[in-house]
Formats: C-alpha cells, sequence, structure tokens
C-alpha cells in the first residue's frame, strides 16, 4: 500500500514510459536527486517497484521499473477510467477508483483519508473494513467549495464499527493548503444489510450515488443479493 | 476578531438557545417525559450559533451547511483539541437527533436515540463552546 501524492504521480508517470535510474529520473522531472530516489525507494519497499543493476559509465547503476503490476494505475490517469483487462487488487482498484472521482480537486483528498484509513492502528483495512464508497456531492461531481466528503464504510463488526466510527466519523482532511471535512457513516456488514431489507431511506438515497472505492466482495456493486441473503 | 455587530448578535442568539436547551431538559425532568432529543437539537444549535459568530468576526462568509459551518471554524478561529473534538462529535450525531430512519432493521426515531446523560452532555458541551467564543471575541 502506498500513498500516491502529486510528486509520486508524476514519477509513476515517467516510470510507465520506460525504467530510469534516479539520477536520469531527476533530471528528466527537474527535481533533486534526493528527492526522487526517496519516492522511488519507498516504492520500492512497499513492493510497488523492482529495482536491478545496470551498467553504466563508472560504474553500476540501480534502475526502477513498474514491473507489471503497477502498469494499472499509468493506464488509468484522471480522464482515462479503464481497468477492464487488468488483474488488480482490490487496494489497487481503490486507489484507481478515487482517480475516478468526476471533479479532480477531490482526488488528493480522497487519496488522504484512503491513506488514513489504511494506516489507521485501529484498524485493519482487509480485516475489519469490508467496503468504502464515497456517496453525495462529491460522488455526483457536484460539490462546491462548502461540500464535504460523504463515506460510506461497511465495517466487519460492531467491534470494527465503533473503532472506525470513532476515528473517522468527522475527520478534517488536509490536503495541499485546503482541509475538507470527511463525514463518514459506518455499517456493520448485518446493519448495511438490514437497513436495504427494511427500506432505510439513507441507504435507499445513496444506493443510486455510490462511487466505489473499495468492495472486494461486491457488496456494494450488488445489494440486491444482500437484501436477498438478509431475507 | 472584530467586534462585528453580527457576532455579537450570534453570542446572544447562542445564550439563548442554551436557555431554551436547559428550559426543555428541566421541562423533562419535572414532567418525566423523554424530550432529551429535543435538548440535544436545541444544544446543538447553540453552538452552531456561537461558532457563526467567530465566523462572522473573522468577516468570511458563513456556509449554509453544517459540516462546512464546523470547518470553517476551525479554520478561521484554531479552536483547541477539546473544543475541535466537541465540535466534531455532535456534529455526528446531530443527524440522530432529526431524522427517522431504519437502523439495523429497526425503526430509529430521535427520541430513542438518546438518553438524559445525551441531554446533560450537551448542556455542559454548548456552555463549554460558548464560553471559549466569548473569549475569542472579549
Amino acid at each position: 500500500m502506498f500513498e500516491v501524492s502529486t510528486a509520486r504521480r508524476d514519477v509513476l508517470r515517467k516510470l510507465a514510459e520506460r525504467d530510469w535510474t534516479p539520477t536520469d529520473l531527476a533530471q528528466e522531472l527537474g527535481k533533486s536527486r534526493s528527492a526522487v530516489y526517496n519516492h522511488l525507494d519507498e516504492l520500492y519497499e512497499q513492493g510497488v517497484l523492482t529495482k536491478r543493476q545496470v551498467p553504466a559509465k563508472t560504474r553500476p547503476a540501480t534502475e526502477y521499473s513498474i514491473g507489471d503490476g503497477v502498469v494499472q494505475y499509468l493506464t488509468v490517469m484522471p480522464g482515462q477510467y479503464d481497468e477492464r483487462s487488468h488483474d488488480l487488487t482490490p487496494e489497487k482498484r481503490a486507489v484507481l477508483r478515487i482517480w475516478g472521482l468526476p471533479q479532480e480537486r477531490y482526488h488528493s483528498v480522497v487519496e488522504r483519508y484512503w491513506w488514513r484509513l489504511k494506516t489507521c492502528d485501529a484498524v485493519d483495512v482487509c480485516e475489519d473494513v469490508v467496503a468504502v464508497a464515497v456517496y453525495g456531492s462529491v460522488a455526483t461531481g457536484r460539490a462546491d467549495d462548502d461540500s464535504d466528503v460523504d463515506v460510506l464504510v461497511v465495517a466487519a463488526d460492531a467491534e470494527a464499527e465503533a473503532a472506525l466510527t470513532e476515528h473517522f466519523g468527522v475527520r478534517r482532511v488536509e490536503a495541499g493548503e485546503d482541509a475538507t471535512l470527511a463525514m463518514t457513516e459506518v455499517f456493520t456488514r448485518a446493519s448495511f444489510r438490514q437497513g436495504l431489507a427494511a427500506g432505510s431511506s439513507f441507504l435507499e438515497t445513496v444506493r443510486s450515488e455510490l462511487h466505489l472505492i473499495y468492495d472486494p466482495e461486491g457488496i456494494l456493486q450488488h445489494p440486491e443479493r444482500e437484501r436477498r441473503n438478509e431475507q | 476578531m472584530s467586534s462585528d455587530p453580527q457576532a455579537t448578535a450570534y453570542v446572544a442568539e447562542a445564550t439563548l438557545t442554551v436557555e431554551s436547551a436547559r428550559a426543555i431538559y428541566r421541562a423533562a425532568c419535572e414532567s418525566g417525559e423523554a424530550l432529551w432529543a429535543d435538548v440535544v437539537k436545541n444544544g446543538y444549535d447553540a453552538i452552531e450559533q456561537a461558532i457563526s459568530a467567530v465566523i462572522a468576526a473573522s468577516d468570511e462568509s458563513i456556509p449554509r451547511k453544517h459540516p462546512a459551518k464546523v470547518n470553517r471554524f476551525v479554520d478561521v478561529g484554531d479552536p483547541p483539541a477539546e473544543i475541535e473534538e466537541v465540535l466534531f462529535y455532535w456534529l455526528r450525531r446531530r443527524s440522530h437527533s432529526q431524522y427517522v430512519d431504519v437502523h439495523g432493521g429497526e425503526v430509529a426515531v430521535p427520541h430513542t436515540q438518546f438518553d438524559r446523560t445525551d441531554a446533560e452532555r450537551i448542556l455542559e458541551d454548548a456552555e463549554t463552546v460558548l464560553k471559549h467564543v466569548q473569549s475569542m471575541l472579549d
């Protein structure tokens, strides 16, 4: 898992074109070698990049590559949403889906939220979080300066629901110079199903405008199936 | 902070709204009717009026949306963590004092979502926020 900042996205964009040494890439991007090296090294440590030694003028240099795994991100720059032919992990797909939000100004906000969720000590995304989606004006592209980011989270159980509500119920997300408020509604999987089956007006309203972020089991994508399971 | 007449009016209004929340609380205690959600609703209104005073005094526009109002106050007022915590806590619970919906298969109505402890807590919190705002504007 890794955070995709603007600088890191630039690095990944260049790596989509070809493999780079830190020195050459720094020159290409007009940034310091140490800054570029830090991005490359962190991405390597997180398993996103591979590296290999290549011959150079005086001594071997290290060349970084996106390999096969991350090219998916790079085919999906904002405005070019396309995951059809790629076998993505749910976490990689989440980043890609964030970039698919209609208003680009919210990409960094939701990226930051997602990053906080994944790195929060109180919850484990793989175990405690069943699904995440954005709804409301940010999901539909009607957000303005006063809009908050509305997030629906389905938690694995009541304990995870409590932890997620405490840490993410209302949260300021700083991205760049501004801070946006993120409001998170948390359901357990059971209460989500029960709400659907009982005709919750909240769930009925938001289901038509969900922008999926993380849904490995497809419960937000197939609410009818969840409703049937409850009934 | 400027001594904007609008800010002064917001503080006066917040003070009265806290009083109305207290009056509902007293009536609930005396009558035995569980009017706790109404105490919360009025208590939250008082909190919003108080923070609106700071926004007005900063010559910023006062957002209409509830989350944006809290966010703008945090931007311009830079409140201590405990005040921010109070605002976020009640902002999150605010909608439960307004709407009927289904939670966990049961119809949830505001009057079943809050108890006497919640009512006492928001009265205390509204008072704390109001004092903080008054100290900022003095």
